[in-house]
C-alpha cells in the first residue's frame, strides 16, 4: 500500500514537488480510477491544505483550497442562499473541490450554465518545477489574456497540483420540482429532449434514464420561486403531453425531489466495484452509442451531452468509442490508463506540459 | 511585384487575395478605435481554410511575422502584425456550415460576424448569450481571440463559456482540432478550448468554432435607474447582486461615460444624470414578473434619483449600445473589476485621466 503525502502548507507542497522524481495527487479519493497512483510515485494528499481562504458573497464568486470537501463548500455557501451552478458529484462522497475541478465531474444541473469550465475564475497551483502560481483572479469574468484557470479543468493532476480554485457561484434557486416522463425507447425519449431544447422553460437539468423493460424516461427538473413553479411545470407537463409521452407521469417534489437529484449526484446508481465511464458526446451519437455497448447500467445527463456507462469490460467500449471519434474518462474503477478512446488537440496539450512540467513529474499530458 | 517576398507570397494564394505596393493604414492594421496605424508588408485575404493555413505554413517558412484581423473590433492592438508582418484578413472566411437547433450548436467560419449568429439563432427560437455592442462587426475569430465579455458575464459568461470546439492553425502551421461535440465542451482532458479562447492571437488562429446557443429567454424586463453619483449607484448595483436575483444583464455608467453614450446612441435618459444603473431580467415569463417586482423594491430602496422600465426594443437596444460606448478615437479598455472596488477605481481612473485622453466609464 502507498504511503501518502500530506502537506499541511504549500511551501511543503512545494518541497514535495521539488524533492521528487514523480508524483502523484489525490484529494477524497472518492474518485479511485483517477486517484489511485501508479507504482514508485509518490502520491500527495491534499485534504489537510483545505479551508476557505476568500468569500466574496456581494460578488457571488467563492475561493477556497483545492483539498477543501465539497460538503464543506455546499454547506459553506447554503448558508448564505448561495450554490454551485455546475453542480458537483459526489458532495457525500467526500470529494474536494480541486478534484472536481481537475476531473471535471460535474452533474445533471450543469445542463442550464454550463459545467465546471463556466464558473472556474481563479486557480493557484505548484507546478513540475515547484513554483507558485497564480492566474485568473475573483471577479466574476476573467477576459484577461490567456485563461490558464480553464485549461486546469480535467487537467488530471497532470500540469500542476491545484492548491485554491475560484468559483463564481450563483443565488440558491428556493424550490425545485422535477416531472419523470416514460418514453417506449431511448430515441423517442432523445426526440422529446431535441424538442424541449429550443423551448423557453428554463430547464436545470434534463437526464435520460433507462425505466422498465426497453423504457427510457426523461427527468426534467425546473428550479424557481415557488409561487411560479405550478404554472411552469403544468406548461412543461402539457408540451409533454403531446410528444407521445407514455402516461401516466409523474411529479416530484419536495425531499422525494432532492432526495433522487441526490442519489443520481452521488452515483450511488452505479452497482457497486463497477467501474465507471464518463463520455461526453453530441446529443445526436447517444442513440448509438446505447445500441452499442451494452452495460450494467447506465445513464445520459445534461440533455444527453454526457454519457455516464457502468460497465464491466472495457474492451468493446474502447473500439466502439474510437470508431465513433469519442473518448471515455474512467472515474470509478481501477487505476491504470484513464482515458478510453481518441483524445483531441493532444499536440498544444504536450507543448504546455513541456512549459509546466518540463520533467514529466505528473506523468503523461 | 517588385518585392521577392511579396512576389513568393503571390503564389501562395489566388491572385485576388494579396493587397500590397503600397499598403496605406487602412482599417486592415489598425485596431479600432485605437488607430495605432503600423503598416504590415501586405494584407491578405483568404477565402478559404486552406488557404489561411497555406499563408501561415509559408509565414513560417520565412520567419515573417503574421496576425489575424476579423473586423477591427480589437482596441488593444490584438491584430496589427509586427513590423514587416502579414495581416490575413479572415472576414472572408463567412460561412455558416451548420446551424443544428436541437443540439443548440452552431458551426462556423471563423469570419462570421456575432451579429450573423445572433440573427441564424433568432430563427430557431435559440439566441447566443453575449451581446456586444460591436456585434455588427465583431467576427467570431476576433470574439474568440479576445474573450470578449459584455453585460451579460455574471450569468452566462464571457465568450469562452460559450465556445464548444475549434479547428485551428498554431503558429508553426500545424492544425488541430480541440473541444467535443458535447455541451459540456471539454471533453475529456485539460480544457484546450478554454486555453485557447483569450489567447489575443498569440497560440493560433482559430479557422473553425462551435458555439453553444441557449433558447431565446421568454420574457426580459429592463429597468433603468438614475443616481446622483457612481458611489450610490455602486451601492445599488451590489444591493441588487446581493438581493438573490440573478440578472441576465447588467450595467453602470459614471458620468463621463454617460456623456460619450450621449453623444453617440443618444439613450433615452434624463438630461444631467451622473450615473446610470442598468438591470435585465430574462426567463420564463411569469418568474420575470415576479423578480420584477421584488428588483423594483430593492432598488427603490437604495434611493435614486428616477427609475423607470424600459419597455420598447428600441429603448432597450439603445441603452445596451450605450452601455460601454466611448467615442472614437478614445481608447477604449475592459478592465473586470468587482463592483465593491468601482469608486477607488473611479478614483484611479480620473488621475489616468487627468493625465491623458482617457475617459473612466462604463462598468
Amino acid at each position: 500500500m502507498t504511503t501518502a503525502l500530506q502537506p499541511t502548507t504549500i511551501a511543503e507542497l512545494q518541497a514535495m514537488v521539488t524533492a521528487a522524481r514523480w508524483v502523484s495527487v489525490r484529494g477524497g479519493g472518492s474518485k479511485p480510477a483517477l486517484s489511485k497512483p501508479p507504482a514508485g510515485a509518490v502520491c500527495i494528499d491534499l485534504r489537510r491544505l483545505s479551508g476557505t481562504t476568500a468569500r466574496g458573497a456581494d460578488e457571488f464568486t467563492y475561493t477556497a483550497c483545492a483539498g477543501t470537501p465539497l460538503q464543506k463548500v455546499v454547506d459553506d455557501l447554503a448558508g448564505r442562499a448561495q450554490y454551485l451552478p455546475f453542480d458537483p458529484l459526489q458532495v457525500r462522497c467526500g470529494a474536494t473541490l480541486g478534484g472536481t475541478v481537475a476531473a471535471n465531474l460535474c452533474g445533471s444541473g450543469s445542463y442550464r450554465y454550463g459545467g465546471v469550465r463556466n464558473f472556474l475564475v481563479g486557480v493557484q497551483f505548484v507546478d513540475g518545477r515547484g513554483r507558485l502560481v497564480r492566474c485568473g483572479g475573483q471577479a466574476s469574468e476573467n477576459a484577461a489574456g490567456i485563461d490558464l484557470p480553464k485549461f486546469f479543468v480535467g487537467s488530471l493532476g497532470r500540469y500542476g497540483i491545484l492548491t485554491e480554485v475560484s468559483v463564481r457561484v450563483f443565488p440558491r434557486l428556493p424550490c425545485y420540482m422535477t416531472l419523470a416522463v416514460a418514453y417506449p425507447g431511448l430515441a423517442a425519449a432523445q426526440q422529446a429532449a431535441f424538442r424541449l431544447a429550443t423551448e423557453p422553460l428554463d430547464l436545470d437539468a434534463l437526464d435520460l434514464e433507462p425505466a422498465e423493460g426497453t423504457a427510457f424516461q426523461l427527468l426534467v427538473r425546473v428550479g424557481g420561486l415557488e409561487a411560479g413553479l405550478p404554472e411552469r411545470m403544468a406548461r412543461l407537463e402539457a408540451f409533454l403531453q403531446g410528444e407521445h409521452a407514455r402516461l401516466p407521469q409523474q411529479l416530484l417534489l419536495g425531499h422525494q425531489e432532492s432526495e433522487r437529484w441526490e442519489r443520481i449526484n452521488n452515483l450511488s446508481w452505479v452497482p457497486h466495484g463497477v467501474p465507471l465511464l464518463k463520455v461526453p458526446l453530441a446529443p445526436r451519437q447517444v442513440v448509438e452509442l446505447d445500441a452499442r455497448i451494452p452495460c450494467l447500467a447506465r445513464r445520459y445527463t445534461a440533455g444527453g451531452s454526457v454519457a455516464w456507462l457502468a460497465l464491466d469490460d472495457l474492451k468493446p467500449a474502447r473500439t466502439v468509442l474510437t470508431d465513433m471519434g469519442l473518448v471515455g474518462l474512467r472515474v470509478l474503477g481501477r487505476g491504470g490508463n484513464p482515458f478510453v478512446g481518441v483524445r483531441r488537440g493532444m499536440l498544444l496539450a504536450r507543448r504546455v506540459k513541456r512549459a509546466l512540467d518540463p520533467a514529466g513529474k505528473f506523468g503523461e499530458a | 511585384m517588385t518585392n521577392p517576398i511579396l512576389s513568393e507570397l503571390s503564389r501562395v494564394l489566388p491572385a485576388d487575395r494579396l493587397l500590397a505596393e503600397p499598403v496605406r493604414p487602412t482599417a486592415s492594421d489598425s485596431d479600432a478605435p485605437a488607430g495605432a496605424g503600423k503598416r504590415p508588408l501586405a494584407v491578405v485575404q483568404p477565402e478559404t481554410q486552406d488557404e489561411v493555413i497555406a499563408v501561415v505554413r509559408w509565414c513560417r517558412r520565412r520567419g515573417v511575422s503574421c496576425a489575424a484581423w476579423g473586423g477591427g473590433a480589437g482596441v488593444g492592438g490584438e491584430s496589427l502584425p509586427l513590423d514587416d508582418g502579414i495581416v490575413i484578413a479572415m472576414n472572408r472566411l463567412n460561412r455558416i456550415k451548420k446551424l443544428d437547433p436541437e443540439q443548440r450548436i452552431v458551426v462556423v467560419e471563423a469570419g462570421v460576424t456575432h451579429l450573423q449568429i445572433a440573427q441564424a439563432a433568432n430563427g430557431h427560437g435559440l439566441c447566443y448569450a453575449p451581446s456586444l455592442f460591436s456585434q455588427s462587426v465583431c467576427t467570431m475569430g476576433e470574439e474568440v481571440a479576445l474573450n470578449s465579455g459584455g453585460a451579460q458575464v455574471r450569468k452566462y459568461g464571457a465568450t469562452s463559456s460559450q465556445i464548444l470546439g475549434l479547428r485551428l492553425v498554431l503558429a508553426d502551421g500545424e492544425v488541430v482540432e480541440l473541444g467535443s461535440g458535447s455541451a459540456e465542451g471539454v471533453g475529456v482532458g485539460p480544457d484546450l478550448v478554454g486555453l485557447f479562447v483569450g489567447c489575443r492571437g498569440a497560440l493560433g488562429i482559430a479557422l473553425e468554432i462551435t458555439v453553444r446557443l441557449l433558447p431565446k429567454p421568454a420574457r426580459r424586463r429592463t429597468v433603468l435607474a438614475t443616481y446622483r453619483d457612481l458611489k450610490t449607484a455602486e451601492g445599488a448595483a451590489e444591493a441588487v447582486v446581493q438581493c438573490g436575483l440573478l440578472p441576465g444583464a447588467m450595467g453602470m455608467m459614471d458620468r463621463r461615460a454617460i456623456e460619450a453614450a450621449e453623444a453617440s446612441v443618444r439613450p433615452d435618459w434624463p438630461a444631467g444624470v451622473k450615473a446610470v444603473l442598468i438591470v435585465e431580467l430574462d426567463g420564463a415569463a411569469d418568474q420575470v414578473e415576479r423578480e420584477l417586482y421584488h428588483l423594483r423594491r430593492v432598488i427603490e430602496e437604495t434611493e435614486p434619483d428616477e427609475m423607470r422600465i424600459v419597455e420598447s426594443a428600441q429603448q432597450r437596444w439603445k441603452l445596451w449600445q450605450a452601455c460601454p460606448r466611448v467615442c472614437p478615437p478614445l481608447t477604449f479598455s475592459d478592465v473586470d473589476v468587482e463592483i465593491r472596488r468601482q469608486v477607488r477605481r473611479e478614483t484611479a481612473s480620473k488621475e489616468i485621466a487627468d493625465r491623458g485622453d482617457r475617459l473612466p466609464g462604463a462598468v
